[in-house]
């Protein structure tokens, strides 16, 4: 992305668009705690204005739905996308093979309309079996490779199973959780508006 | 002893008045308790089936499993259980022969479930899973893990690092979800086989459930509370597990559970008003008869201490007799209730009489004799032995002491009507608004009989000799026929108001006409499968319906203030205010929705861009919690697009119906091309072609959900079903105990008329003339405190029906005119009858009686 890093600093203003799901949507916390909100006031703080937080992250969304919904936000013309797709698939025992093609054809419609993507990995709980778990993994891995993305290994790092981490349900991130994920997703956000 | 001995033996001597007395007023007394009794039978059975869909009295869950300490600490605080039981439930992929699948994992131990049980192909016990690695699922969860014939069942299925073997397949389970659709079939297995499995580690998301079970009795609010205090977690601010009772799952029937158990306060307020309106008038009609006696008995010398006390004798003994024999009439016929009415009321409910319903009507008949009868206590102040030879009645006369110590006699009267009216509804203001309606009824038919009654001078003016007699009687003998007429009314009002509100209750319950319960439900369609899932359903035996768009937003602002933030009754309810919504549109409404208030939405799509607000439909209770009303404008962002439209009308809609409905719909063109999914059913699929329907949606379109909603419907509609059953069954009962009481009341002032039915007839008048001279009177009292009362109560169930139940509110034509009929019949036949006596009997047999 030649010039995004003259950008940051200046005008227009750099769109980053975080399509995920309820972990992403900051279910059950006001929206300005969940992370993408965080990321831009930590973004603010270092200095970084010219930059625009576009959160259009759905609670239950699969990966199924993940094309159509960035060409509504096409409209709004991201340069960088957070795709944050999975879990829901994962927690319902949905196939990985389609999980993969879904969000195959989501990064390369985002890579066609030069958007930068970063995407973000998701492991599943282990009482869904080590053998889902283990192909399910995979898949991000496989699609960051073959696509040439950048990966956030695993976007719940150091918040995945903590009880001091989550909220009741032991599976959506408290505000804790949430200022860890923005830690965890900060650097690979610098590193594309700042990488010249 | 003198005047207790001089009471029974006037009321043996007078058998007949006496028989006639007891047996009115038991037969009042047995209406009110067989509603009440049916009342609390099927208030008991409706808690046990919420007992056993929670399985248990009491659940914890928790998402951590309780530590020994804890567990403790939890039995401690529940001290005094009969049975415990565990389970621990999880999502996992099951590995059967060919093919994975998501299961629900159900580790159950020995003692689950504690209510209800498995219903299994062959006569497995469920502990049979405990001591081996074993699993109990249904036959389709089988077939979609590749096992198809019963010779399939020696091959394993494997649950993480373990193999399980079919133990047997369960037709029905204990567990039943009444809220969350399930995403996976359930699969159970013995606690202790988890281990080896690998599937319980760090990370794994699963729930620990903690079932209880209490005898019949116990108060568990106060345990609920302690547990809440002790398993607090301040840092969280909220409990470190939740826990659920029957309540609960009345609350996730939500608003039917409430409107049945106000329907069946209202009904049983009803009955006892009805009772306690027989025992007065009949106790009234005791007194007034006695007026003379006592006059004569103070002029050989009585004191009124004495009279006072020989007349309460005589009440009291009538009074307790009466409600003794209600108690033994209604044990006999309670049981053989259920016979009678088999497809009445809901199957498997056990009748019986409470203690409490026993010792009301004791109260009631006994108590009731002295409380209803002291503004005719007061009376007695008047009576002198000089009125004796005064030509007119001998209570007439009044005084300024008389009538404070009248107005003073109605205290008791008032306070105790309202004190019962609280105990039998349960909750203060239903009591309070129940006893004050019936007074100000009270109030609106005296008022309206006196006027009628004042009226019938110009009847009484006609050339016809039985229209002249009948209605100059009534006209002559105003008093009298106003008390018959307000205890006529009161009763046919009373009644009439239960079959108005059940017929608005229905309304709510029944399912409507023409609607298709799903038997499978699709989720998370995409628009682009749209057009081909529809394709593929048309070559298919079940039917596609209702196939819903759903479009995730948030409201940000109402009225231009924020919309997080406001304080609300959700907020006040909830933990927080809920930010994302799911909008929908539709062209028509479903046949489980309405609206009840504000004009319907626009058909013409609105244009994207406009400057003009978009039309927005809110559910009700939806519209309620959040403090919104009809013209309020709402902000909304629909992924990262603001627009705003006003809210045009409220709709009803009937959850339990079981058909995909949203709290929000936005007018046509607003989220047309938003990016959104798609909820269906799948109704009208034969049972054994449901699994293999779902194996073929999930080959074509993996992503879309597929859940089977059998058994959740079965469980609701069959909750609801009962319900509608019990709320008629009550409603004819109602209807049945409240002309029972009618009866009784005409029938006692037809016996009163006997003397003037006789007179007529010795002064010649044959018995035709005598007999349209009884129709006319009677029919005319009857019809006129029917049609008087008919009226009050489609005005008072309205106004019930708004307060207590959200406005529903149908008219019942057909059940009003039956119940005028009815009224009308039953006191022009009670007159006829009594006329029939009196032609039979001997003028001076007759005298001799009065």
């Amino acid at each position: 992305m030649p010039g995004m890093f003259a950008r940051a600093w200046g005008n227009p203003k750099i769109k980053i668009l975080f399509l995920g799901d309820s972990i992403t949507a900051g279910y059950g916390i006001a929206q300005e705690d969940a992370y993408p909100a965080l990321l831009g006031q930590k973004l603010e703080s270092l200095g970084i204005h010219h930059v625009e937080i576009m959160n259009g992250s759905i609670s239950g969304s699969t990966t199924a739905s993940a094309l159509s919904r960035l060409k509504w936000f096409q409209k709004a013309a991201p340069d960088i996308l957070v795709l944050a797709l999975g879990a829901n698939d994962g927690l319902r025992g949905l196939s990985v093979e389609n999980m993969e093609e879904n969000l195959g054809q989501t990064i390369t419609f985002a890579k066609n309309n030069n958007m930068d993507v970063i995407l973000a990995g998701m492991q599943i709980p282990p009482n869904y079996g080590p053998e889902y778990a283990d192909a399910f993994k995979q898949v991000f891995t496989t699609l960051a490779d073959d696509h040439g993305i950048a990966l956030i290994p695993f976007l719940l790092e150091g918040v995945g199973g903590r009880p001091d981490m989550n909220q009741p349900d032991g599976i959506h991130p408290n505000r804790a959780g949430h200022q860890q994920i923005a830690k965890t997703v900060l650097p690979f956000i610098l590193k594309r508006i700042q990488e010249p | 002893m003198f005047w207790i001995r001089t009471a029974f033996k006037e009321l043996i001597t007078h058998k007949g008045f006496s028989l006639f007395f007891i047996l009115n007023l038991a037969l009042g007394l047995a209406g009110f308790i067989a509603i009440q009794s049916f009342r609390e039978s099927l208030d008991r059975h409706m808690d046990e089936n919420l007992k056993e869909i929670l399985t248990a009295d009491l659940v914890l869950i928790s998402y951590n499993s309780l530590t020994q300490q804890e567990m403790q600490q939890a039995d401690r605080i529940l001290a005094g259980y009969r049975d415990k039981a565990r389970l621990v439930t999880f999502f996992s992929m099951a590995r059967g022969h060919d093919r994975s699948r998501l299961v629900r994992v159900m580790a159950m131990d020995g003692a689950y479930p504690l209510y209800g049980g498995f219903t299994f192909e062959e006569e497995t016990d469920s502990k049979d899973i405990q001591g081996n690695p074993g699993l109990f699922m249904t036959r389709d969860t089988a077939r979609s893990l590749g096992i198809k014939t019963d010779s399939d069942r020696g091959k394993p299925v494997k649950l993480g690092e373990k193999a399980f073997l079919i133990r047997d397949f369960f037709k029905d389970d204990p567990d039943k979800n009444l809220t969350g659709l399930e995403l996976a079939p359930k699969v159970y297995m013995g606690l202790d086989q988890l281990a080896g499995t690998g599937l319980i580690r760090f990370g794994s998301r699963v729930r620990y459930l903690y079932y209880y079970r209490f005898e019949p009795g116990v108060n568990l609010e106060g345990k609920i509370r302690d547990l809440k205090q002790h398993f607090y977690d301040p840092v969280r601010n909220q409990p470190r597990l939740n826990v659920y009772d029957a309540r609960d799952v009345n609350q996730r029937l939500g608003r039917l559970s409430r409107y049945f158990t106000r329907y069946m306060g209202l009904v049983s307020i009803i009955a006892l008003f009805l009772a306690g309106m027989v025992a007065a008038y009949l106790f009234r009609g005791f007194l007034t008869l006695k007026s003379k006696e006592m006059a004569i008995l103070m002029a050989v010398g009585a004191t009124r201490k004495y009279i006072y006390f020989y007349v309460s004798c005589q009440l009291l003994f009538l009074g307790t007799i009466s409600a003794g024999l209600a108690v033994i009439v209604s044990m006999v016929l309670l049981p053989v209730f259920p016979v009678i009415f088999k497809d009445l009321i809901p199957a498997h409910l056990n009748v019986g009489m409470s203690f409490d319903t026993l010792a009301v009507a004791l109260v009631v008949g006994i108590a009731g004799s002295l409380v209803f009868c002291l503004p005719l206590f007061v009376t007695i102040f008047s009576i002198r032995p000089l009125t004796l030879l005064q030509g007119h009645s001998v209570t007439r006369r009044g005084s300024k002491r008389k009538t404070l110590w009248q107005a003073l006699s109605f205290v008791p009267v008032i306070a105790a009507l309202f004190l019962m009216s609280v105990m039998v509804s349960g909750t203060m203001v239903d009591g309070a608004l129940f006893a004050g309606g019936f007074i100000l009824a009270l109030g609106v038919f005296s008022l309206i009989g006196a006027l009628v009654f004042w009226a019938c001078r110009f009847p009484a003016a006609s050339k016809q000799i039985p229209v002249k007699i009948a209605f100059r009687n009534l006209f002559r003998n105003k008093w009298s026929s106003l008390s018959c007429f307000v205890t006529i009314a009161m009763g046919v009002f009373l009644i009439a108001l239960v079959p108005q509100v059940r017929k608005g209750l229905e309304t709510e319950i029944i399912r409507p006409k023409g609607l298709k319960i799903p038997v499978l439900f699709l989720a998370d369609i995409q628009e682009a499968q749209k057009a081909s899932l529809i394709r593929f359903m048309k070559a298919q035996e079940g039917e596609l319906t209702r196939i819903s768009p759903m479009v995730r937003g948030r409201i940000k602002t109402v009225n231009g203030r924020p919309f997080y933030g406001r304080r609300d009754k959700s907020e006040k309810r909830a933990r927080g205010r809920r930010l994302a919504f799911i909008f929908s549109f539709r062209k028509t409404l479903d046949a489980s929705e309405k609206v009840v208030q504000g004009a319907p939405m626009s058909q013409t799509p609105w244009e994207f861009g406009s400057n003009t607000p978009f039309e927005i439909s809110l559910e009700r209770s939806f519209a309620d919690r959040h403090d919104l009303k009809i013209g309020d404008a709402l902000e909304v962002d629909i992924q990262g697009i603001f627009l705003t439209g006003k809210v045009v009308n409220l709709r009803q809609v009937k959850w339990a119906s079981f058909q995909p409905n949203f709290f929000m719909l936005f007018q046509d063109g607003v989220l047309n091309d938003a990016p959104k999914t798609y909820v269906a059913g799948i109704s009208n699929l034969d049972r054994s072609r449901r699994h293999e329907l779902k194996n073929e949606i999930v080959d074509r379109f993996p992503n879309i959900s597929v859940i089977d909603v059998t058994q959740t419907a079965q469980t609701i509609l069959g909750v609801t079903d009962r319900l509608s059953l019990s709320v008629k069954f009550m409603a004819w009962l109602a209807i049945a105990a409240g002309l029972l009481s009618i009866f009784s009341i005409s029938r006692h002032e037809a016996f009163k008329n006997r003397n003037q039915i006789n007179l007529l007839k010795v002064l010649g008048t044959d018995f035709n003339t005598l007999q349209l001279i009884t129709l006319l009177e009677s029919g005319f009292v009857g019809f006129a405190a029917g049609i008087t009362a008919l009226c009050l109560s489609v005005a008072v169930s309205f106004g019930i029906s708004w307060y207590f139940f959200d406005s529903l509110w149908q008219p019942a034509e057909g059940t009003l005119f039956l119940i005028l009929c009815l009224s009308t019949v039953t006191c022009m036949a009670t007159g006829l009858g009594a006329a029939w006596q009196v032609m039979k009997a001997r003028p001076v047999q007759l005298l001799g009686q009065g």
